[in-house]
């Protein structure tokens, strides 16, 4: 099962990467591939046959790397399948952003070999009248009330169902992650406005739709996220609870590219309808789609394609942010990958021992259980896992189950190698403990020692 | 009204805040009464120190083309006057500048025909 998940994320992650690639070779405000242009040279056949080139080419990359994660459909281990993912993962973003960057190079080369070159202009210009009434059409920030509030009833539910040692990483992750929505929100309310044409009514036409769409998908992305500590209450009772959830993401996911999409053309519509009376020659901020200005006080800036905000690596804090981000996400990647290699070949990997005092369970990717034997009041031999076990978080795949699960409504440590035969129940008056060796004998061996 | 900033340029960026809201009055793009975004809004759309526009509003104010209270925020001034202290003004600086024109050959119906076109224009809105 795991095995499948991986391999329709590579292609969906291919596809995707193909296709958000894809976007800045078709201009907005007379930007394409990172180069900005004349608004008269953008439809130029040499200009056309290189973003031509360039499709191609990323849907070419496309198809290659889904082929090239089939393979592990025939992965036996868990480690090595998701290191042969994230290994493959990274070469696909890596060879997508070089692709990108190739032909960055070959659109400036194009645009000085043209002669293409626009003054660059340090003029800025402001509409004193937009200024005042820049936010009027922003989504209401009362709006995060209602998901607040689903948050904190759902966050509160975890804390009942699930216990404290259990909920904390998902109360703590899912307080961040909200917060930050309403960070953005702030960010975009924040974000100067934008001349772009001669008439101040498109200007605000376009001013509007922007920051509406954006402070809708802020407020909408909050809900999505706030009902998430609900689901996981409910899945403790109904587990398919989180098969609509999921069917919810997807939709969200669907409606997030579409609205953004919908928004990047009614721009480009409208101003190719009224052509820019700015077109500031950026290029030499943007560099390889990320922005450094350290002149620019801004943390966070609009992108250049038109979909997305930017943060401006220019700046102290948006090193600081960046760095952060980068060491979270590959800490998380290769934490768990070593567990599940530990796992997978570190032979006795999921072991426990037993003194007259105490019993240790231990497993790599969790902590070490310490239970006091005058703690435990039943000790049970049963040949697998109940039906009724449902991750809380840790680690849960076709072989292992290591980490905090509900199991038949009650809150779980597991320390369990999958179908060896011999699974090993601690009842204590606050949770289970659930463990099984890798060798049947040792768990029947603490089996006897307990009993 | 738009209000355009050069940082390149050798004119201080608070002179050219100040030049160009009056040129804006000037051209009708700014109306009497009109509100003008806050000292802190108007730079951080501008990319610029909050003192700086706050240097250019105050100067703008001590010539009595911008008002600003506590409630309603910075404002055009309802009404203007050619008053003694703006007449004095104006003469030390045309004084300069005629005496520049003179310098460089100009006629008095030439400077005048200057001025003439100068001030249509802003009629016209230009």
């Amino acid at each position: 099962m795991l095995n499948w998940i991986f391999v329709g994320l590579n292609i969906f992650v291919a596809v995707t990467m193909a296709a958000t690639s894809a976007l800045p070779a078709k201009p907005h405000k007379n930007v394409i591939l990172e180069t900005t242009l004349p608004h008269n040279a953008l439809q130029q056949p040499p200009i056309l046959a290189l973003t031509q080139q360039y499709k191609k080419q990323l849907w070419g990359l496309a198809i290659f790397f889904s082929l090239a994660g089939l393979p592990i459909m025939f992965i036996h281990f868990d480690s090595l399948a998701l290191l042969y993912f994230t290994l493959l993962l990274f070469g696909l973003i890596g060879t997508f952003y070089g692709t990108e960057i190739h032909f960055i190079h070959k659109m400036n080369q194009l645009k000085r070999h043209q002669g293409w070159g626009i003054p660059i202009t340090t003029e800025k210009m402001v509409d004193t009248q937009l200024i005042l009434t820049k936010n009027r059409r922003l989504v209401p920030i009362s709006w995060f009330g209602g998901s607040g509030i689903l948050l904190l009833v759902g966050l509160f539910s975890n804390w009942r169902v699930l216990g404290w040692t259990t909920s904390w990483p998902l109360i703590l992750a899912l307080s961040l992650s909200w917060l930050l929505f309403l960070l953005l929100y702030w960010v975009i309310a924040a974000l100067p406005v934008r001349v772009l044409t001669a008439q101040p009514e498109h200007d605000r036409l376009l001013n509007d739709a922007y920051r509406q769409t954006w402070s809708r998908q802020m407020v909408i992305s909050s809900y999505v996220l706030g009902i998430l500590p609900l689901v996981v209450t409910l899945t403790t009772i109904i587990f398919s609870v989180m098969y609509l959830y999921l069917v919810l993401i997807t939709g969200f996911c669907v409606y997030f590219i579409y609205d953004l999409i919908r928004e990047r053309n009614f721009e480009d519509q409208l101003l190719g309808d009224f052509s820019l009376t700015t077109t500031t020659d950026e290029d030499r901020y943007w560099r390889y789609a990320m922005y450094n200005n350290p002149n620019d006080r801004r943390l966070f800036v609009p992108d250049r394609v038109g979909v997305n905000i930017s943060l401006n690596l220019g700046r102290p804090a948006g090193k600081l942010i960046g760095g952060a981000i980068l060491v979270l996400v590959l800490g998380l990647l290769f934490s768990v990958i070593g567990g599940l290699l530990a796992l997978d070949f570190g032979g006795n990997s999921i072991r426990a021992s037993a003194t007259t005092q105490a019993i240790t369970l231990k497993a790599p990717g969790t902590r070490t259980s310490q239970i006091k034997r005058q703690e435990v009041t039943q000790v049970r031999l049963m040949r697998r896992l109940p039906a009724n076990t449902v991750r809380a978080n840790g680690i849960g795949t076709a072989h292992f189950a290591i980490g905090n699960f509900r199991v038949q409504k009650r809150s779980a440590k597991l320390y369990v190698a999958r179908d060896t035969g011999a699974v090993l129940r601690l009842r204590t008056k606050q949770r289970d403990y659930y463990f099984s060796a890798k060798k049947p004998q040792e768990t029947r061996r603490l089996y006897r020692a307990l009993h | 009204m738009r209000l355009r900033i050069d940082a390149a340029s050798t004119v201080p960026l608070y002179q050219q805040i100040h030049d160009q809201i009056i040129l804006g009055l000037a051209a009708g793009e700014l109306r009497p009464d009109e509100t003008l975004p806050a000292v802190r809004q108007l730079a951080d759309e501008l990319n610029v120190n909050m003192l700086t526009v706050a240097k250019g509003y105050n100067l703008l104010k001590t010539e009595g083309y911008l008002i600003s209270d506590r409630r309603q925020g910075t404002r055009v001034a309802a009404d203007f006057q050619a008053d003694k202290l703006f007449m004095q003004s104006l003469q030390e600086q045309l004084h300069l500048l005629t005496a520049a024109a003179k310098i460089r050959g100009l006629s008095v119906a030439e400077l005048q025909q200057i001025i003439t076109t100068q001030y249509q224009g802003f009629e016209q809105g230009e």
